[in-house]
């Protein structure tokens, strides 16, 4: 109510005469205005939503505009610009985009016109598209008069607008930058880099979640790859401890197993930051009661299919080999070489990180020699499905996981002995801590059985490394990645 | 010279391939020696299936705390060559460490060998005859046997101890196809020949009773 009284005393103090006088000196000081603003601020490069071209479109089908997209796209994969951050979605912009040719020039009469590579000396606009991934690109009849080499950065211009960065795409001045950097016949992948570390600012890509092509049209498709996203940094160097459980009489393990040092490496040198690919070893030494043994050799291949909207899915294969063990561990029951292949579905939420794991196992083989006696083990295939779920507590994460082993019959077989066990399931879950950050990770967790068939532990899958021995163990890690 | 030698080794030959093809072989008493393959010790409070003490070792000294359990793993390949008419049996022949008649006679008056009703592999312990689930377990420790098929012992001619399981080789591995072996059990301190030592291992011999001093029937 108040400001209502104010505002009438201050209607009345302006007379007809002064309205018209102010009103006068507003329009002018917007006159003046309009082209320093319209100069100060960056060139923005629009839709042409004027509507004057959006008429008599016919799709380019062939020709020297289609001609040049083909040596576009050879020369962004030339310079691996889907290797530089930034650049990533350059390339499918380029050979994925819709190109439309418009039946009559239009006159260079918007801002988003006036940079160099949209409009000609005449003022005709050779091409426009929207500054949105997977948005189709508009030629106009005055870029058919361009040379090959021309058309080639057209198309690259073009495709910068739609897979720079949100912040910096709609920059005449970075676009242009980065069109010649590309174009330039000097041009090098580290010129490239270096030139979008100058016109990329570091913000731009790490603001929160980089938006990048490839969700526009396509909701089940990429849009975002988050800053905290394990696919940035997948690279591990860890240490793992692991104390195993063997409470209970009921077990087929033949060796006085306590517990393991377990050394991994995993690096991923190939891909690029949405889908990585990377091969792990790791050694085990297993410590027994009195004396110490070289456990199994495993070798993994991991490959980060997809990251975005907060979700890393990957594919790993594991195997096992018990070629370096020595002869007592080689000579049991967990002496057999292990082959497993699976899919891992991670979701970072604010407070919660949820990641889902599903495995099989191939059927393997092991030889036992008792005395004179020789016990072939016999290992059915296992499927794997696990669950796990942490609060995120800062950098701590608290939870736990599940994890459902349900393998087919385990037999072994020697002298007059024979036994099988059918098929079995093994129900694993426990709790885990780790504190994590984008470089170190360190953590403690516990695995234990929750149900089983009766008389089964982990000794039935025959597999150390991957899933344990006897009741369960107790795991402490330490890793760096990178 | 060479015509004859040619005849001669011709004739030879001829003679050779006769014999085999009639599959003629010459029969040996060492032929009818099968030593046991399977031989574990349990001992009460030993629990690693894979003790070292328990297992190929030129002796085992057996106490009421001490049982071997005895099996040929093969048994069942001699199912049909086996014969047990005709004055043949089964016996099943342990060595005892004893140097006396006295001494072999004590070892004989305590010995017992039992047929087990469990299967068990080389993993057995006291408390288990395989590691294997629930049904691994004895329902008795030292392991699960039939009373009413425990043999007793005879002193061979050669000095070790012998057990006719003529009865049971009859009736569980020709009858029911089962080959669990046996547990042997003493009820005073004696020492055996173990399945290292060679010439006094545990082993079945396919034998007429003629080299029997003391038969005894169960």
């Amino acid at each position: 109510m108040l400001g209502s009284k104010k505002h009438l005393t201050v209607t009345r103090k302006i007379r007809p005469e002064n309205l018209l006088k102010n009103l006068v000196s507003a329009f002018l000081v917007t006159a003046l205005l309009q082209p320093a603003t319209g100069h100060a601020s960056p060139a923005r490069v629009g839709n042409g939503d004027d509507g004057a071209d959006l008429e008599s479109l016919s799709e380019i089908k062939s020709g020297p505009i289609l001609e040049a997209r083909m040596r576009a796209v050879d020369l962004v994969r030339k310079l691996d610009t889907s290797g530089v951050a930034g650049l990533g979605m350059l390339e499918p912009e380029i050979s994925k985009t819709t190109l439309f040719l418009a039946r009559e020039d239009l006159p260079a009469h918007l801002n988003q016109d006036q940079g160099v590579f949209h409009s000609s000396m005449s003022g005709k606009v050779f091409a426009r598209t929207l500054p949105e991934p997977h948005a189709a690109t508009r030629f106009f009849p005055a870029a058919q008069g361009l040379t090959s080499d021309q058309l080639v950065a057209l198309h690259i211009h073009e495709a910068l607008h739609r897979a720079l960065p949100k912040t910096v795409r709609e920059t005449e001045a970075s676009v242009a930058a980065m069109t010649l950097a590309i174009t330039t016949p000097a041009a090098s992948h580290d010129s490239v880099v270096a030139s979008a570390q100058r016109w990329i600012p570091q913000e731009a890509l790490e603001s929160g979640a980089s938006t990048v092509a490839g969700a526009y049209n396509d909701p089940t498709s990429v849009a975002t790859i988050s800053t905290e996203a394990r696919v940035r940094q997948p690279s591990l160097l860890s240490y793992e401890y692991r104390h195993y459980d063997s409470r209970g009489e009921e077990g087929i393990s033949t060796l006085p197993i306590s517990s393991a040092h377990v050394i991994r490496s995993d690096l991923y040198p190939f891909g690029d930051q949405r889908s990585t690919l990377g091969i792990g070893i790791e050694g085990a030494l297993v410590q027994g009661t009195q004396r110490t043994w070289m456990g199994s050799l495993g070798i993994s291949g991991r490959m980060q299919l997809w990251s975005g909207r907060g979700f890393d899915i990957g594919a790993w294969g594991l195997i096992t080999l018990n070629v370096l063990s020595s002869e007592e561990l080689k000579n049991s029951a967990l002496g057999r070489d292990a082959t497993s292949v699976g899919l891992s579905m991670r979701k970072d939420l604010r407070f919660l990180t949820i990641e889902n794991r599903i495995g099989y196992t191939l059927p393997s083989e092991a030889e036992q020699k008792i005395s004179s006696i020789t016990y072939r083990h016999e290992y059915g295939s296992i499927v794997l499905a696990s669950v796990s779920a942490a609060a995120r507590v800062q950098h701590f994460r608290i939870g736990g996981f599940a994890e459902l082993n349900l393998a087919d019959d385990y037999r072994v077989n020697g002298g007059a002995f024979p036994f099988s066990s059918g098929r079995y399931r093994l129900l694993c879950g426990g709790p885990k801590i780790s504190y994590e950050t984008l470089d170190f990770v360190a953590s403690f967790s516990g695995k234990l059985i929750l149900d089983a068939t009766a008389g089964v532990n982990l000794d039935y899958l025959g597999n150390l490394l991957g899933q344990g021995a006897g009741q369960g163990a107790w795991v402490a890690s330490l890793g760096v990645f990178f | 010279m060479s015509r004859i030698f040619t005849q001669e080794l011709l004739g030879s030959m001829l003679i050779t391939l006769a014999l085999s093809g009639c599959g003629i072989q010459e029969v040996t008493d060492s032929e009818r020696v099968y030593p046991l393959d399977g031989v574990k010790l349990l001992r009460a409070g030993i629990d690693s299936p894979t003790d070292p003490s328990t297992l190929s070792q030129p002796e085992y000294r057996l106490d009421t705390d001490s049982r071997l359990l005895l099996r040929l793993e093969s048994l069942s390949q001699y199912n049909n060559t086996i014969r047990t008419t005709d004055g043949y049996s089964v016996q099943l022949i342990v060595t005892t460490k004893a140097e006396t008649d006295a001494e072999r006679d004590h070892a004989r008056s305590h010995l017992q060998l039992c047929a087990l009703t469990k299967n068990w592999m080389m993993l057995a312990t006291w408390k288990r005859g395989h590691p294997f689930d629930s049904s691994g377990k004895w329902s008795k420790p030292g392991g699960d046997y039939d009373p009413d098929q425990c043999f007793s012992a005879s002193i061979t001619t050669q000095g070790s101890l012998s057990f006719n399981v003529t009865p049971w080789f009859v009736m569980e591995v020709r009858g029911r196809g089962k080959n669990f072996g046996f547990v042997l059990l003493t009820s005073a301190p004696v020492t055996i020949g173990g399945d290292a030592s060679g010439a006094d291992a545990p082993r079945f011999e396919w034998t007429t009773s003629t080299s029997i001093i003391h038969p005894r029937t169960p």
